[in-house]
């Protein structure tokens, strides 16, 4: 406060000073020139206050100046009397002029020092981005912007995280804005309407991932935070560093993404080099064993010899797909499909004359599903491979897709024993260990059924039919569903 | 005549020694080549009708092999891959192989490919008439198609869809070639609008549309018109 006093002393005192010099200069000039227009020597004082010190200081001069012409050149000279009228008009002119002039001078004066601090904030500004774009952690932004709003801003400063507990050396009501101001997303605290009795304003940072951070400033002097000159400062320095916390969250992200995929790639390549390894034995395997014309007798031994290749070859399919599944899996890549073709497909697994014996039962008008024709078919293949295998031959084997209103079911029943006391059991065989009468590798085929079922977002459950034998049940969502028009 | 002779790229010596026992007794003389630069350069040497690539090659890939060793569609290149992952032959047949087989595949099979391919590279016009698997009889120049002694009658992207096939009979066209050849290249990932017309056509044409026979579905790849066997 004495500070602002001594500075309007010093403003009056040079107010004074610039009056009387015009004074003089006008006492002087009286010699020569008329009187009316020598009241624009005392414009000159107004101006200059104006311009350098704001509005008060030139409406001061500009009052000071009127009197002093009055009294030493508006004749009766050295008296505050007017006589004549058109001296009292060229006051009044004098002093509406004058009050223009100092008015459109200290607007100016006004702008030109808010483009100065503009600028000024605006370097700070860039000189603080330079500073977060070097930082790799979002911890360490935190800390900057703190030091960064305490140094430009001349305030206290801290960053609090309101999901955690309150800060010993935070009153109540400074804690309650602190919350509001997070839960709001907006400002609360001294200088603003909300919790104005607060000693500190806060307001949220906006980060990425941590919404419950807010920043908050306070001023030793219990003034206003954050006066609407600092506004733009402080703004802009928030800014910054949420854009900061954007970049190093986005940076992050994308790395973790980036090695996913890495990951993924590698794990494919080598899973498909396994693959080409293992099945070009077996093509050359089968192509030899056609080769072989055999003795009528020998026949019956080769059919046999290829149905084992054919079995081989899905055993190593399975091999394959259980490594990628359990290795995290690749995603699905969902197409729409039309489940006559993945039905019809998955019966190509069979040798044709069990496919021709498989029972299907899919009506016409099916809606087409959206999922990974790939897997699905494998799901498919296994399940219808899984019920010829233990259903006594594929003649009691039945595919049929049933439409619900919660989307559509595909069942896979066969003839066979049925599952025992505990069907869902078989999903798990792989883990449980043989003890069950299914034995030969269905453990595999149904482990992976489910884990494909898990990976594509589908339901699978096992059951016994009242009449005896098995049923395998396949649920797509009705999100998963598409139907034609 | 002489025998028409078909270049085998493939890195494993059993797989060769088999193609080339099969070729044999099938009537082709088949050359061997067990790396990228021997089938460039037998290719150039030997000129022959069709080439039989193996993608998982040792000094190159063999996507890439593909637009040399066919010469401009000149040659057929039937890809034999073993990977079970389709977007590889996707990408082989729009770099332009004729057609694939999986590993393992059947040699019966693989000669049927193979023949189909020889007939298809030396046809001048595309066959006016296509007689399809089930008695179906697809005529190109008039617009008809016939199911025994009955026209069947299409709508237009039926049509459109049977006739591209047609035309490219016993071959697989990918989904995305057939869906810019019907529909344009503005919906050349609708796959839904191929989906709808092949049961469509399934309806009319197919003797048990559950078991397609006629428009065989390759998965995630494209589709197949089946031919009669000559």
């Amino acid at each position: 406060m004495d500070q602002a006093s001594a500075t309007g002393l010093r403003q009056g005192v040079e107010g004074v000073f610039l009056v009387a010099l015009a004074t003089v200069g006008a006492l002087l000039l009286d010699h020569w020139f008329r009187l009316p227009s020598l009241v624009l020597i005392f414009i000159l004082p107004v101006v200059a206050q104006s311009g350098r010190h704001g509005l008060k200081p030139g409406l001061m001069a500009a009052c000071l100046g009127a009197l002093s012409y009055n009294f030493f050149l508006v004749p009766p000279r050295f008296t505050l009397r007017v006589t004549q009228g058109e001296d009292f008009l060229t006051l009044v002119v004098f002093l509406i002029v004058a009050i223009g002039v100092g008015n459109l001078a200290a607007r100016l004066r006004r702008a030109t020092v808010r483009s100065a601090q503009l600028s000024a904030a605006n370097l700070h500004l860039r000189l603080f981005a330079e500073h977060l774009s070097s930082l790799d952690h979002a911890d360490e932004i935190g800390p900057l912007l703190v030091a960064e709003l305490e140094e430009k801003l001349d305030v206290s400063a801290r960053l609090c995280d309101t999901a955690g507990p309150a800060p010993a050396d935070l009153s109540g009501l400074d804690w309650a804005a602190a919350c509001w101001s997070a839960s709001a997303r907006s400002p609360a605290g001294r200088g603003c309407e909300v919790m104005a009795g607060s000693d500190w304003f806060f307001q949220p940072c906006f980060w990425p991932e941590t919404q419950t951070l807010v920043i908050g400033v306070a001023r030793s002097d219990a003034g206003i935070p954050v006066p609407p000159d600092d506004r733009y400062l402080f703004n802009g320095l928030l800014d910054q560093a949420r854009q900061a916390a954007l970049r190093i969250g986005l940076a992050q992200n994308a790395r973790q993404q980036l090695e996913r995929a890495t990951r993924a790639r590698t794990r494919d390549t080598v899973l498909a080099a396994i693959g080409h390894d293992l099945r070009t034995p077996m093509t050359t395997l089968r192509g030899q064993i056609l080769a072989v014309q055999g003795l009528p007798e020998e026949r019956q031994v080769l059919a046999d010899a290829r149905a084992q290749i054919l079995r081989l070859d899905s055993l190593v399919r399975n091999v394959l797909e259980m490594a990628r599944l359990t290795a995290g899996g690749t995603p699905p890549d969902a197409q729409i499909v039309d489940l006559v073709d993945v039905v019809a497909d998955a019966l190509s697994d069979l040798p044709p004359e069990a496919a021709e014996m498989v029972d299907l039962a899919l009506p016409s008008g099916l809606p087409m599903v959206c999922t990974d024709p790939r897997m699905l078919r494998h799901l498919l293949g296994n399940l219808v491979s899984n019920a010829v295998r233990h259903g006594q031959g594929p003649k009691g084997v039945r595919v049929c897709v049933d439409v619900h209103a919660d989307g559509l079911a595909v069942q896979i029943t066969d003839k066979g024993p049925g599952l025992g006391a505990t069907p869902e059991a078989f999903f798990n065989r792989v883990i449980s260990g043989p003890s069950s009468p299914r034995h030969d590798g269905a453990g595999l085929g149904l482990a992976i059924v489910k884990g494909l079922a898990d990976a594509m977002g589908l339901s699978v459950s096992a059951a016994n039919q009242p009449g005896g034998g098995a049923c395998f049940t396949v649920q797509f969502p009705a999100s998963m569903l598409w139907q034609a028009a | 005549m002489t025998q028409q002779k078909i270049l085998i790229v493939d890195d494993e010596f059993a797989i060769r020694r088999l193609l080339c026992a099969t070729l044999t007794r099938a009537g082709f003389h088949p050359v061997e080549a067990d790396c990228a630069r021997a089938a460039l350069s037998l290719a150039a040497i030997e000129k022959p009708v069709v080439v039989l690539l193996d993608l998982g090659l040792p000094d190159r890939d063999g996507l890439e092999l593909i637009a040399p060793l066919s010469r401009g569609g000149e040659c057929p290149v039937l890809v034999i891959s073993a990977r079970d992952l389709t977007t590889e032959r996707v990408a082989a047949l729009d770099l332009g192989a004729d057609d694939y087989v999986t590993k393992p595949f059947d040699t019966e099979e693989l000669l049927a490919r193979l023949r189909a391919a020889l007939r298809r590279a030396g046809k001048v016009v595309p066959h006016q008439v296509v007689q399809a698997t089930g008695d179906v009889r697809i005529d190109l120049a008039a617009r008809q198609v016939w199911k025994g002694a009955h026209e069947v009658r299409l709508t237009p992207k039926e049509w459109a869809f049977l006739a591209t096939l047609a035309a490219d009979a016993g071959r697989v066209l990918t989904h995305r070639h057939l869906l810019r050849s019907i529909w344009g290249p503005a919906h050349e990932d609708d796959l839904v609008y191929l989906r709808v017309v092949a049961r469509a056509l399934r309806q009319k044409l197919e003797a048990d549309p559950a078991r397609p026979r006629l428009i065989r579905n390759e998965p995630a790849i494209g589709y197949r018109l089946v031919v009669q066997p000559a």
